[in-house]
Formats: structure tokens, C-alpha cells, sequence
């Protein structure tokens, strides 16, 4: 558990991180928590030449605000923040349920939301939430800000399609208006509290209790997150009834590879995409209800 | 500081937990000398390879290296670790080099040594090392390395090591003539100890003295003192080895090799050489236990009476027999006739090298794999025969005793009453009401289960019978100062155990006094001059003991001084609330201080007394204890996902006499946490090419706290006729008992659906995967 030698700077804006990350191609990474980096780092399986830390930047990059019709968030918002924020509970509460599952108090004190889908851990909770809610990110770089979609953003296990001299700086969540419900239900590792597979639903009920939008997305299951698009269609439009949702979940392994590790065979992982795609489905709905 | 109030049986606050709980506690890494340098090991990241050569010429030209060093540059001096035992049960084990010579035997084998100014550079330094291996096949389960064509961890002998047997009627017969026989191939998978400190050594070589002090996280400094002076080619109080405060040992902390080449290093330097393992070192190199394949086969009658019991163990040594694990094997074939009256038995046992870690003792030690063969084949039993768990075992517990007897097994249990503790853990959980809920949640469709299980445990004693040459011994040594402060010197060295709040109990109820007047030292060879350690369930029997007797010469000289100062009749002189009073005539007393000032002077001695209040004892058992009890674990499984929820442990212990029932109520917590652990989470998982592939606590999964269920605690205490205190061991007996209460438990939830058996742990996937077995 000792690293390997490196440079370590700590600038105090995203334009000079980005910058020092200009200036040293190839060996700079951006540290904006350290929760998942450093362990690499300690195992040397990460061994960068430079550590450009944001921890200066949080007036920046840490906070949390509706701007009437998204909840933003800073990219160095921690997961503790968000899953204590009235905001975040006033507006979209299945993200703080999801910050809430992520690791244990001290990871959640220092790991960050703009680090965890920086760093597109396949078994990492956030995708799977801001998948089913359409997040996007803005991404600073040297020629101004950009915005993707998280979906475009992750790419696979570990890669982003973030280039190494840009740094995100603010996810964007569309607030959902009318009777909306959204959950969040992982099956965790019981070793490292990663997802071995985590589902998270959105639905919106229309006023004759159909559902006009249902959106799943599934994190742990595959090399990366992904929406399952099959339970999605066939719920679509449809009354949320516990057969139809049984029904949509047995879908929803469909298109996705799921990988094979110590804690679960694809098999496996399968029937957890299946159940726990109902349970959350069914959870939402119970929610857009009340 | 006197007191009327008997010590022994109250739940004294512990003294080791104030300045662990402020953070003031010195574990070997904070034990800074200045000066010190750095040392780093080159593991083999093959299981089986041959060293062709290792070019260590980077390393040494890197920044700060002071020194690199192979096996072939120690071994014509230090020769190999004598930590094996050469012979066990008349077989002679192959020799375990401290540094591997010509080949590689396991993943995580030490193959080159770094010296450096710094723990960096002793580690970038240790990547510049290249070693060129010819990587051979490896032999990796224990079955098939058993076998005539498997590749040989040694070159020169066969992979099976230590063929025993032991035979009581006729197995056969018995099977013959039985009602029903289930028979069952059960893995007790291999695991690891995992204590929160990983092993850590400061090794300082005094050039001018010639002597080597070493502070090492270990559980037994006497045995490492004496260890290293046998490879340094010096006299034991040459070497002086300091267990400061220890993290947690649970079996796993003895004389590795590392501490050796620390050693060597600071010897070959003249300068303190540290060494810290990482996690992943310790996963990979520091012994695992448990490890056995075995074949069950056990009978009974018509009416659920055990008629006959058959096992065949196959026991994974890893590459090295380590420490008395060979023997350990035998154990706990041995005990697998559990407390149980079973009139035939037959056990076969092999052990086999591997291209693993070496295997070695582990909290349970053997017992807890031998306890799961019998306690899952009456559970078979009872299902086969429509009989309930409870029911069964009432029919064939041995009956209660309080004087050594032999089971059928082959163990002589010293005392036990197993049918009360069944009874005891019963009216505990409302046994009764938890069926009548199970038969509910089954009506409701939720899949509650209950487990039962009777356990025993061997405790109080060295390493096993099958090792002639084992220390059985414990010592202590109790001294009174002029001011009549008392200080007992035990060579059992507690490392959160509670001992020293234990051990100064015994003492201070010996004189009658109060236990803040019992200072207790342990733990470094320079201050107590002998001892064996605190393994086995053995330090309060054997440090208790050897405490209490040392004591009570003391007490006695002090009688004795006293009434010759009075002028009483010795006989008459009575020791009351660390007052010393003359029986004759109770007005004469004289306080405790002044009888121990007075044992240093000329004039107030009789003439044929020695100066001084100094006394040990070497104190042998005569025999070993069996702490046992009966758990009753309840579960709710979620059939869909396979998640396990152990709601509850019901615990019923007897270890003897309870010195402090505190303690042992930790114990049982932290001992049933580490069953629960081997029944749920833990394996240490190998590939078929020795890789090991969980080394990290982010995939080894041990229990935290929020994976551990409601204990519901109790005791009963027969008392062992073994020692004046009445003590057994216990603090193993939960980890033994635990892992087949909660697999029994898992079990009972599933056998509607069909599941008759699931192998440990128990994690989602193998529960699921037996629910889609069962189901078709």
C-alpha cells in the first residue's frame, strides 16, 4: 500500500487545474476525492506522474441549487452533501438515496460526484440514477464549457470521454413536475459495499394513472451503466400493475453482458437486473402514488 | 487497598481499553528509533516456479538502497525456519527456507529483500529487482494434489504428508445395520485471520552488546525469542523480543519468516530495520486456516441414535507445514464426534501440500471444521428421520460429567453437561414461539429459518498431543515491593483479551487486595523471562494459574513472616482483607505493607528466611479443558436474490468459572462475528493457477459491524476439575459453535424448497444458485 512517487499540485481554479493537466501530457490525473484513486495509487495500479488535487477549488465546484427547472451540482459536491441536502431531498430525493448507499461515512465525506462518474467505475451507485433521470454534465476544458449527456460521458469500464485536460464541473438533473416516483435499490458487495448490481427507476404517472415516462437505469451488471430500454418500452404507457411490472422486468438483462467476477456469475447478475429492475420499478410507482 | 469483596466473578472494567480508546496506544509502528531503515520483500507472483536467477544490480544502484539479499546469500548461514516442525506423527516435513533458494512455492513467497533509507525507496527499489522464473504446474486443491500424478510442491517427496488413523468399533457393521446414513463431501474452506494490525517488526542489532531486540505484532514473544536465536546462532538472552500493544492476533501472529530477515538485515547493517506488511501482503503470505475437503458418512437408528461416524479429511498444508498445523488436522477429526456418545467411529486423515500460503492455526484451530461434519450430519439426520434438531441431539448428548473422560473421538473432556445447555439456549430463544413463527412466515411466504448446533472446544493447553515436544507450560512470576504493591510477570502476553484486567482479579483475590494494587507486565522477553503465549484458548487456565499459584507462594511466605513478627503460631495466621490477623487473638493484626517492608529487613525475618516477596510458577496442566455450549441462529433468506438476514444468535457458553463475565461476553461477540464470517462471507478464493484472487479487503468480505445479528448472551458454568480455579478456555468456543448454527439455520429456511446442503460461506450467489439446484 505505497504508492509510487509523483508530483502534487494543488491550483486554486479550474482554469489553472486545467492548465497544469495542459502542460504535462499523459501523466497528469485529477484527484477530487481520492476515494477511488488513491487505492489504485496504493496498489500501483494507477501510477500517475501528477495529482492535480481540487480540493481549492470547492468554492467553485461544491454546491447544490434548483435553478427552477434542474437541481445542479457542483462536481466537488460530496456524497455526504447530497444525501443531507433539503434541496436535493425537495426536488429529486432518489439522488440523495443513492449518495446514502455509496460506501461507508468516510468515503462519503470525501468522495465527490463529479469524481465518481470522472472515474466510470462500472459498479459505482451515481450512473445508474442519472442515467434513468437524463443527467447531463458540464465539462470545462481550454476551449470553454461543454455539455454531454452521462450517457455520452461513460463510456466503459474506467473510460469517460472526458479528455485529460478537462475537468467536470457541474451535473445537471432535469426536476421531473406532476406525480413522479423514483427509486433506488442496489444489491451490494459485501466486501468492498459496491453495486454487484444496482437498479434505479423513474416513472411519472399521468391523471389516469398510466405511466407516461418509466426510466431504469442498471449500474454493477455490465462494463458499463446502461438504461434497459426493453422493460422501459413495454412499460411505457401502460398501468404499473404488479403483472405488467413483473412482466417489463423480466427484460431487463435483455441487451446487456453481464460480466463475470467473485460476486457474482453473469447468470447471477441476471436475476439481480431482473428483480431488483421489479422492486425499484414497483417502489417508484408506489412513491408517484402517494 | 484491602477488600473483603471477592474479585473473580465481577465484571471489572477492562484497563488495556482507556488508552486504546483515546488513541494512546504504541503498536511496533509507533515505535520510532532513530536511524532506522526500511525493508521490503519480492514476493513470487507465481504459485510454483523456478528461480533461474535474480538480478538485483538496479536495485542496489537505486537512491538509498543500503542492502538487497537473496536466499542463496543468506542460506549457507541461517540455514532454513525452524518454525516447521520436522516431525509430526512420525513424518518428517519438508524444510521451509526463509528466503526461497531455487523455487518459488506459493504466490507471496519471499524471493529477494530490500534495505532502504526510506519505506518508499525500499519499495520502488523492490520493482527493480528481476527475478527470471520458469514457471511450473501447479498443484492447487488438496484433492487432486493428492494424487500419484500431481505436480510436486517439493521436488524430493511426494505431496502428501502425515497418514493417521483412528478406529473405535466397527464402522461397517454399524452402517450395515443402520436405519438411515447420510453421507455428504463438505468443504471447510480455506480463510484468513485478518487482524486490524498487519504484521509489523523493528528489528535493532546492538553490535557492541551483540544482541538483538525486536518489537514484532506477535502472540507468543517467548517462542519468536527463542526462534531467532536458533537461526542468528545466538543464546536466548541474546535476543531480547517485545510484543508492545498487538492488534489482534486470533492465531495468525507467530514466527513468521519476515521477522527473521529483519533480523538479519538490521545484523548485517548495524542499524533498526522496520518493516509494515500491506493488507495485500499479509493476504498473501501470512498463514490461512481451515482448508479442509472431507467426506462424511454418519448412521443412526431407527429412534435418531448416532450408531456410526466415518470421516475422511484432507487437510491443505499450503506449500510449508507451519507451526502444529499438521497435527491440527487430527484434532479435529478428533472432536468431530462432537458431545456426542457415538460408539463407532473411523477417521481417516491426510494432509497435503499445496501451491498456497502455508497454512496455520486459526481462532477454532481445527475444532470448528470437525464441529460442522457432525452438527450438519444430524441436522441430515433428523430431516431424514422427521425428527427435530433439538430432538436429536437430546438423544445422543453424552450424558453430564465432571471428571476426564474419553469420547469416542478420542479427546478426554474434562467436564460437561450438554443436555442443560440445550436446554439453557431453548427457554432463551422461546424455542417453542420461533417454530410457531417460522410456521407462520412459511404461511406468509417469507423463508425463516432456525439452526441449531452443540459445539465443544479444546482449550488450556499448548499445542496438540500429537506434539511430543510442545511447551505445555505457562509461567509466572509474582513480587511484592517494600511498599506492598504487587507486580505479576506473565509470559501469557494478552493482546485484547483482557488479560491483564484478568490475571490482576486472580492476583489481588489471592491477598485479599484491591486489583488497582496489581500492576501486570507482559510481553517483552527482557522483563519476563519465560513463557509460551496466548494461543489456544490457554491463557487464562494456563497465565491464570501460573499467576495464582506464584501468588500464593507470596501469600504464604508472607503468613509466614507475619507470624513470626507477631509472635502467633503459623497455623493461626490468616491473610483477611490484605490484613494479616492472628486468629488467637484478633486484636493483633498487621497491615500488608508492613509485613512486605518488613520481608527486606535484617532483624524482622526468621533466620532461615530469604530476603524478599519473589515467587514463580511453571505451571503444566494436567490435561486439556473443553469449553462447549449450544447456538441457535435465526435467519429470513430472500429467496430471489439468495441475501442471507441472520436476525438473531441465541448463545449459550459453559467455560468453568467466569473470572469476569464482561470479558466473556466479548468474546463470545467477537468470536461468533468470526463464525459468522467463515458461514457468510469469508473464502480465500484461488484460480487453478494459485492466483489468489481476493487479496484485499475491497473482495475479502469480513463482518462489520451492520453484517452482524442481534446476540442474545448466556452462560452456564461447570466447573473444570482440572484447576484450583475451575477455569476453561473459551475464547475460541464461539467461532466454533457459530458457522453451523447460522448454516443449519440457512438450511432449515430452504428445505421446503428441496436444499438438503449448501456449502460455506453462504453468500447470495451460492444460495441462489442452491435454491435453482433444489427447484430443477
Amino acid at each position: 500500500m505505497i504508492p509510487g512517487a509523483f508530483d502534487y499540485a494543488a491550483p486554486d481554479t479550474v482554469a489553472a487545474a486545467i492548465l497544469l493537466l495542459r502542460e504535462r501530457p499523459g501523466e497528469g490525473k485529477v484527484i477530487a476525492g481520492g476515494q477511488s484513486l488513491l487505492p489504485m495509487m496504493k496498489l500501483r495500479v494507477a501510477m500517475p506522474g501528477l495529482i492535480v488535487d481540487l480540493r481549492k477549488t470547492r468554492g467553485e465546484l461544491s454546491h447544490i441549487s434548483n435553478d427552477g427547472s434542474n437541481l445542479r451540482i457542483g462536481s466537488m459536491t460530496s456524497h455526504a452533501h447530497v444525501a443531507g441536502s433539503d434541496v436535493v431531498q425537495d426536488t429529486l430525493p432518489v439522488l440523495a438515496e443513492t449518495a446514502a448507499e455509496i460506501a461507508d461515512v468516510q468515503v462519503r465525506n470525501l468522495g465527490t460526484i463529479g469524481g465518481s462518474i470522472a472515474h466510470a467505475d462500472p459498479v459505482a451507485d451515481y450512473p445508474a440514477t442519472l442515467l434513468a433521470l437524463d443527467a447531463q454534465a458540464e465539462i470545462a476544458g481550454l476551449n470553454g464549457v461543454r455539455v454531454v449527456s452521462v450517457d455520452e460521458l461513460i463510456m466503459d469500464a474506467f473510460i469517460s470521454t472526458l479528455a485529460e485536460d478537462e475537468i467536470i464541473t457541474e451535473i445537471v438533473i432535469p426536476i421531473t413536475e406532476g406525480r413522479t416516483g423514483a427509486a433506488y435499490i442496489k444489491f451490494a458487495n459485501k466486501a468492498s459495499h459496491f453495486a454487484i448490481v444496482g437498479v434505479a427507476a423513474h416513472v411519472v404517472l399521468d391523471d389516469s394513472g398510466y405511466l407516461s415516462r418509466v426510466a431504469v437505469g442498471i449500474t454493477g451488471a455490465a462494463s458499463r451503466a446502461a438504461r434497459a430500454t426493453a422493460v422501459e418500452d413495454t412499460l411505457r404507457g401502460q398501468v404499473p400493475t404488479p403483472d405488467a411490472i413483473s412482466a417489463a422486468s423480466a427484460l431487463a438483462a435483455d441487451g446487456l453482458e453481464c460480466i463475470a467476477d467473485l460476486h457474482g456469475s453473469p447468470e447471477y447478475r441476471q436475476n439481480l437486473c431482473r428483480v431488483l429492475t421489479r422492486r425499484a420499478i414497483t417502489r417508484a410507482v408506489e412513491r408517484a402514488r402517494e | 487497598m484491602a477488600t473483603d469483596a471477592k474479585l473473580v466473578g465481577q465484571s471489572v472494567a477492562r484497563r488495556e481499553d482507556e488508552k486504546l480508546l483515546l488513541g494512546r496506544g504504541a503498536f511496533v509502528e509507533d515505535i520510532k528509533v532513530p536511524g532506522t531503515q526500511w525493508l521490503s520483500l519480492v514476493r513470487s507472483p507465481h504459485a510454483h516456479a523456478r528461480i533461474r536467477s535474480i538480478d538485483t544490480s538496479a536495485a542496489l544502484q537505486a537512491p538509498g538502497v543500503t542492502a538487497v539479499f537473496t536466499g542463496k546469500d543468506i542460506h549457507p548461514r541461517f540455514g532454513t525456519n525452524p518454525t516447521v516442525p520436522l516431525r509430526f506423527y512420525g513424518a518428517e516435513s519438508a524444510p521451509y527456507d526463509l528466503i526461497a533458494v531455487d523455487k518459488a512455492r506459493h504466490v507471496g513467497e519471499v524471493v529477494a529483500v530490500v534495505v532502504a533509507d526510506t519505506r518508499y525507496g525500499a519499495r520502488d527499489a523492490a520493482d527493480l529487482i528481476f527475478v527470471d522464473y520458469e514457471p511450473l504446474e501447479a498443484a492447487i486443491d488438496v484433492e487432486k494434489a493428492l494424487r500419484d500424478d500431481a505436480p510436486r510442491v517439493h521436488d524430493d517427496r511426494p505431496n502428501g504428508i502425515i497418514h493417521w488413523r483412528h478406529q473405535l468399533g466397527n464402522v461397517s457393521q454399524a452402517f450395515e445395520e443402520a436405519a438411515v446414513i447420510v453421507r455428504e463431501r463438505i468443504v471447510n474452506q480455506k480463510i484468513h485471520g485478518v487482524p486490524m494490525e498487519p504484521r509489523a517488526g523493528l528489528a535493532h542489532w546492538d553490535p557492541v552488546q551483540e544482541t538483538m531486540s525486536l518489537w514484532a505484532t506477535v502472540q507468543t514473544p517467548h517462542a519468536l525469542r527463542d526462534h531467532l536465536a536458533e537461526i542468528l546462532h545466538l543464546s536466548s538472552d541474546s535476543v531480547r523480543v517485545v510484543a508492545p500493544d498487538v492488534g489482534g492476533g486470533f492465531g495468525v501472529k507467530h514466527e513468521d519468516p519476515e521477522y527473521a530477515l529483519l533480523c538479519i538485515a538490521s545484523m548485517h547493517l548495524g542499524v533498526p530495520v522496520k518493516w509494515v506488511a500491506t493488507r495485500t501482503e499479509d493476504f498473501l503470505a501470512m498463514h490461512q486456516a481451515r482448508g479442509k475437503t472431507s467426506y462424511l458418512e454418519v448412521s443412526a437408528d431407527a429412534d435418531g441414535k448416532l450408531t456410526g461416524l466415518r470421516v475422511r479429511h484432507l487437510h491443505d498444508l499450503g506449500a510449508y507445514a507451519k507451526g502444529p498445523e499438521p497435527s491440527l488436522s487430527a484434532s479435529s477429526a478428533m472432536i468431530s464426534t462432537g458431545v456426542y456418545d457415538i460408539p463407532n467411529v473411523e477417521f481417516e486423515v491426510r494432509n497435503g501440500y499445496t501451491n498456497t500460503t502455508p497454512q496455520g492455526p486459526y481462532r477454532g484451530a481445527g475444532r470448528p471444521e470437525g464441529i460442522h461434519l457432525i452438527e450438519r450430519g444430524l441436522d441430515r439426520l433428523a430431516s431424514e428421520l422427521g425428527l427435530d434438531p433439538t430432538e436429536i441431539r437430546r438423544r445422543n448428548y453424552l450424558p453430564p460429567f465432571d471428571q476426564p473422560m474419553r469420547t469416542g473421538g478420542g479427546d478426554v473432556f474434562d467436564s460437561g453437561n450438554y443436555e442443560a445447555s440445550l436446554d439453557q439456549v431453548m427457554e432463551l430463544s422461546s424455542y417453542r414461539q420461533l417454530r410457531e413463527q417460522q410456521q407462520q412466515a412459511r404461511a406468509e411466504g417469507r423463508h425463516m429459518g432456525i439452526g441449531v448446533a452443540s459445539w465443544v472446544k479444546t482449550g488450556g493447553s499448548g499445542p496438540s498431543p500429537g506434539d511430543p515436544s510442545s511447551s505445555r507450560y505457562e509461567w509466572g512470576r509474582v513480587r511484592v515491593d517494600r511498599g506492598g504493591k504487587v507486580t505479576l510477570f506473565t509470559g501469557s502476553s494478552p493482546h485484547g483479551q483482557g488479560g491483564e484486567t484478568v490475571f490482576a482479579q486472580i492476583v489481588a483475590d489471592v491477598f485479599g487486595i484491591s486489583d488497582d494494587d496489581v500492576t501486570v507486565l507482559h510481553g517483552d522477553t527482557a522483563t519476563v523471562a519465560h513463557g509460551v503465549g496466548t494461543y489456544g484458548s490457554r491463557a487464562l487456565v494456563t497465565g491464570g494459574m501460573s499467576a495464582k499459584i506464584a501468588a500464593e507462594k507470596v501469600r504464604d511466605k508472607m503468613l509466614k513472616l507475619s507470624a513470626h513478627m507477631m509472635g502467633c503460631e503459623p497455623d493461626h495466621m490468616t491473610l483477611e482483607g490484605g490484613v494479616f490477623v492472628c486468629t488467637t487473638n484478633r486484636e493483633r493484626t498487621l497491615p500488608f505493607a508492613e509485613v512486605a517492608d518488613a520481608s527486606f529487613q535484617v532483624l524482622a525475618r526468621p533466620a532461615d528466611m530469604e530476603f524478599g516477596l519473589d515467587e514463580d510458577s511453571f505451571y503444566q496442566p494436567s490435561g486439556l479443558t473443553y469449553n462447549f455450549g449450544t447456538y441457535i441462529a435465526v435467519v429470513e433468506v430472500d429467496t430471489e436474490t439468495g441475501d442471507v438476514d441472520l436476525q438473531r444468535l441465541y448463545t449459550v457458553d459453559d467455560q468453568g468459572v467466569i473470572v469476569n463475565p464482561m470479558t466473556v461476553v466479548g468474546q463470545v461477540h467477537g468470536g461468533a462475528t468470526q463464525g459468522i464470517g467463515q458461514a457468510l462471507y469469508e473464502i480465500s478464493e484461488y484460480d487453478q493457477t494459485g492466483q489468489l484472487l481476493n487479496a484485499s479487503l475491497m473482495d475479502y468480505a469480513i463482518p462489520t459491524a451492520e453484517m452482524t445479528p442481534e446476540f442474545v448472551v448466556a452462560f452456564s458454568e461447570t466447573p473444570s476439575p482440572l484447576n484450583s480455579l475451575g477455569v476453561k478456555g473459551m475464547g475460541e468456543g464461539p467461532t466454533t459453535g457459530a458457522p453451523s448454527a447460522v448454516v443449519n439455520a440457512v438450511v432449515d429456511a430452504l428445505s421446503p424448497l428441496g436444499v438438503s446442503h449448501i456449502e460455506m460461506p453462504l453468500t447470495p450467489e451460492r444460495v441462489w444458485r442452491a435454491i435453482q439446484d433444489a427447484q430443477g
